[in-house]
C-alpha cells in the first residue's frame, strides 16, 4: 500500500516497473498467507472449532483459495493503476508478481504450521526475501527479482513450488490433528 | 535474578536460535562474515587508484548541464526521493522554466531550447530522424546531433554548441540547479548537495597513499573492516529482526496465561519491563559481538606485524549497532504491550524497509539524523573512506544518541502501559474489540 509513496510508479519502463512489483507488492503474499492458521492457534478457539462437523481442512482450504483470489485481484488492480500512470506493465509481469507473493506466502504458511507460532512464521519468508538482496542470483530458479532482467523462468518454479508448499502445509496441519 | 531468569528464557527459546541463524545467514550472504583475501595494501606508483567525487566547478558544471539537458529533451527526469528510482515528467510550464534555466546557464535563447524538446525536436531539425544524440568535445562543450540518416551537411548546419556561460559563477549555477531540484520535487542529482556526484575525477597516487595511511593510523586497519561489518549487520539484521524476538518474548506470558499472575507480584512494573528489555538486548548483542569478532578475526592473519586494534569491533558493536537494536526491541515491546497484537512487525518492518531503500546516494544521507541504520558501505577498494567517517562522526554520534534516547522513552512507555494494565485501568485493544463485538451483537439481535 505504501509502495506509491516510497517508489514512483509513474512513467516506468518494463525493467523499472519490475522493481516495485517484485520488491514491494510481492510482500503482500507474506501478510495474506501466513496468518491462515492463526485463529485456531489459540487453544480455546481450537477446542470450540475443531469438534464442529465441517472439517477444519476444508475451512483452511477455503481460506487459502480466497486469499489467493484476493491476492490476484489486488495485484491486478495495482497493475491497472500502474498502467494508468503510464508505466509499461505487462500481463506476464503481474503473473510473475503473483508467483513471488504465493511463494513467499507459502513459506510463511509452512513455517506457521511447523512452529504453531505466527510471529515466528513471519520471520522465515522475510529472511528469504532479504537473502535475495545479498545472495541474489545464487538462488537460481528461486531468485525473486528476476523480472528486472526479463527472465520469467524462475516465476514458473516459484509459483509451482509455492502451490506445492501451500498444499503441503494444509496436509501437515491435517496430519497433526490426526495425531492429537 | 530476574534478569538472569529472563536472559535464560530468551536464549533458550526457539525464536532466539532462529534469530541467530538468520543473522549468520544474512551477514554471510553479504560477504561480511569473512574478509580473508580482501587485503588493503600500500598503493604502488602507476596503478589505477579508482575514482572519487570532488566539488570541482569545471567538472561538475558541464556534466550536470549535459545530464539536465538530456533529461529535459526527453522530459523524463530520474529522481531518488527516498532512495528508490522515480521518473518525473513535467508539465509545459515547468518544462518552460527548465528551458529558461538552461538558457540562463548557456546564454542561449529560451524559445530555441524549449522547442528542441520531445516531438518539436524532429520539426526543428528537418531531415534528421531518430533519437537525439549528445556528443561532447571533451572541453566542457557538447552539441546535439540527430542519430540516424543524417549527412555531414545537416550535422554541420544543426549543430548547437552547448556550454556553461563563461561568466557563470559556481554559486549561481548551484542556485539554479537547486531550483531544478525543487521543480522536480527533490531527490534529483541536481540538488546542491548532490551535484558533487557529477565531479568524478581519478584519484591520484598521493591521495590514494594518504587514504591508505589514514586507514593505518586512524582505523588501525581492523576499524575499516569493523565499519563495513556494522554497515551490513545493522542494515539487514539488527535494525529489524530483534523486533520479532521482543514480540515473541513479550507475548509468552499471555500465551501461557501468566499475565494476571505476574501482575500480582511485588516487583515494580519498571523493573519487570526493564529486566526483560535488558535480557533481550543482551541476547541480541551477544550475537552481534560474536559475529563481529568472527568477521574481524578473518583479517588478523593478513596483517601480521602491523599495529591492529583488537577492541574496535566491540566499539562498533556498542556504538553503531546497539542503538538500532535497542530501537527495534523497544518498538517491539512497547507496541505489543500497548495493543496485545504483533503490529510492531508491520511498524518496524515498514520503517526498516523505507530506511533500507533510502540507499546510500550521498554521504550526508547515509549519516543523516533520522537514519535508523546509518550506512558506510566502503570496502578496501575505496580505502574504507575513513575520511568520510571522521568528517561525519559528530552526525553519527547525534544519530545514535537520538535512537538510544528514543528507545529509553519507549521502554518507560512500556512500563507505564504495563502498570496501567496491572491496575486494570487499561487492557490493550480490548475496548476496541468489545466495541466491535457490541456492534455485531446488535446486528444479531436485530436479525433475530
Amino acid at each position: 500500500m505504501v509502495t506509491p509513496i516510497i517508489f514512483g510508479i509513474a512513467n516506468l519502463n518494463q525493467t523499472e516497473s519490475a522493481i516495485p512489483l517484485e520488491m514491494f507488492v510481492s510482500l503482500l503474499g507474506i501478510v495474506l498467507f501466513t496468518p491462515i492458521f492463526q485463529p485456531e492457534q489459540k487453544s480455546e478457539i481450537a477446542d470450540v472449532v475443531f469438534p464442529k462437523c465441517v472439517s477444519m481442512n476444508v475451512i483452511y482450504l477455503i481460506r487459502a483459495i480466497y486469499t489467493f483470489f484476493f491476492l490476484i485481484a489486488f495485484i491486478a488492480l495495482f497493475g491497472v493503476f500502474m498502467r494508468l500512470q503510464k508505466s509499461d506493465v505487462t500481463f506476464l509481469m503481474l503473473i510473475g508478481t503473483v508467483a513471488n507473493a504465493v511463494f513467499l506466502g507459502s513459506l510463511g504458511m509452512l513455517a506457521a504450521v511447523l512452529t504453531d507460532n505466527t510471529i515466528v512464521a513471519y520471520m522465515i519468508p522475510m529472511v528469504y526475501y532479504m537473502l535475495n538482496y545479498g545472495a541474489g542470483r545464487k538462488l537460481g530458479n528461486f531468485y525473486l527479482f528476476s523480472m528486472r532482467t526479463h527472465n520469467y523462468q524462475p516465476k514458473i518454479w516459484l509459483l509451482t513450488t509455492g502451490m506445492i508448499l501451500i498444499f503441503l502445509s494444509l496436509l501437515i496441519e491435517r496430519l497433526k490433528k490426526k495425531m492429537k | 535474578m530476574l534478569f538472569l531468569h529472563e536472559l535464560k528464557k530468551t536464549i533458550f527459546s526457539i525464536s532466539y536460535i532462529l534469530f541467530v541463524i538468520i543473522a549468520v545467514l544474512a551477514i554471510f550472504s553479504q560477504g561480511a562474515l569473512n574478509f580473508s583475501g580482501d587485503k588493503i595494501s600500500k598503493p604502488v606508483i602507476g596503478e589505477d587508484y579508482g575514482t572519487k567525487n570532488e566539488d570541482l566547478p569545471e567538472t561538475v558544471m558541464p556534466a550536470a548541464l549535459q545530464s539536465l539537458y538530456a533529461e529535459f529533451v526527453e522530459n523524463n527526469y530520474t529522481c531518488y526521493p527516498i532512495g528508490s528510482i522515480k521518473n518525473v515528467k513535467l508539465n509545459d510550464d515547468e518544462q518552460m522554466r527548465i528551458a529558461e534555466i538552461i538558457a540562463d546557464i548557456t546564454g542561449m535563447n529560451t524559445d530555441e531550447i524549449y522547442h528542441i524538446q520531445g516531438s518539436s525536436y524532429d520539426i526543428s531539425l528537418e531531415g534528421v530522424s531518430g533519437d537525439i544524440n549528445l556528443q561532447s568535445d571533451g572541453n566542457g562543450v557538447f552539441f546535439i546531433l540527430g542519430n540516424e540518416n543524417e549527412n555531414e551537411k545537416t550535422i554541420q548546419e544543426e549543430r548547437i554548441d552547448f556550454s556553461v556561460r563563461e561568466d557563470m559563477s559556481y554559486t549561481e549555477f548551484k542556485e539554479l540547479m537547486q531550483e531544478v531540484d525543487d521543480i522536480l520535487g527533490g531527490g534529483s542529482n541536481y540538488a546542491a548537495e548532490s551535484l558533487i556526484g557529477f565531479g568524478t575525477v581519478p584519484r591520484t597516487y598521493e591521495e590514494a597513499d594518504a587514504a591508505y595511511e589514514l586507514v593505518k593510523s586512524s582505523d588501525k586497519i581492523t576499524g575499516g573492516y569493523a565499519r563495513l561489518f556494522s554497515d551490513y549487520a545493522v542494515a539487514i539484521v539488527f535494525s529489524f529482526f530483534p523486533v520479532f524476538l521482543a514480540i515473541i518474548i513479550s507475548t509468552k506470558d499471555r500465551y501461557a496465561k501468566m499475565s494476571e499472575l505476574i501482575y500480582t507480584r511485588k516487583a515494580a512494573g519498571i523493573k519487570i519491563v526493564l529486566m526483560r528489555y535488558l535480557a533481550i538486548l543482551t541476547a541480541v548483542m551477544l550475537t552481534a559481538v560474536i559475529l563481529s569478532y568472527i568477521s574481524s578475526a578473518t583479517v588478523w592473519s593478513m596483517y601480521t606485524g602491523m599495529e591492529l586494534d583488537y577492541f574496535v569491533p566491540l566499539a562498533y558493536d556498542f556504538g553503531w549497532i546497539m542503538p538500532s537494536a535497542m530501537t527495534a526491541v523497544a518498538v517491539g515491546m512497547f507496541l505489543t504491550e500497548l495493543t496485545n497484537t504483533p503490529v510492531a512487525i508491520a511498524v518496524q518492518g515498514i520503517w526498516w524497509f523505507i530506511d533500507m531503500n533510502m540507499g546510500m546516494e550521498s554521504v550526508s544521507a547515509s549519516y543523516s539524523l533520522l537514519r535508523l541504520a546509518p550506512r558506510h558501505n566502503a570496502g578496501t577498494d575505496a580505502y574504507f573512506r575513513t575520511q568520510d567517517f571522521i568528517d561525519n562522526f559528530s552526525n553519527l554520534l547525534a544519530n545514535r544518541l537520538l535512537f538510544a534516547g528514543l528507545s529509553v522513552i519507549l521502554v518507560i512507555g512500556t512500563a507505564i502501559v504495563f502498570e496501567a494494565k496491572r491496575k486494570g485501568k487499561f487492557n490493550g485493544n480490548e475496548k476496541i474489540k468489545r466495541a466491535f463485538a457490541n456492534i455485531r451483537n446488535c446486528q444479531n439481535q436485530s436479525q433475530a
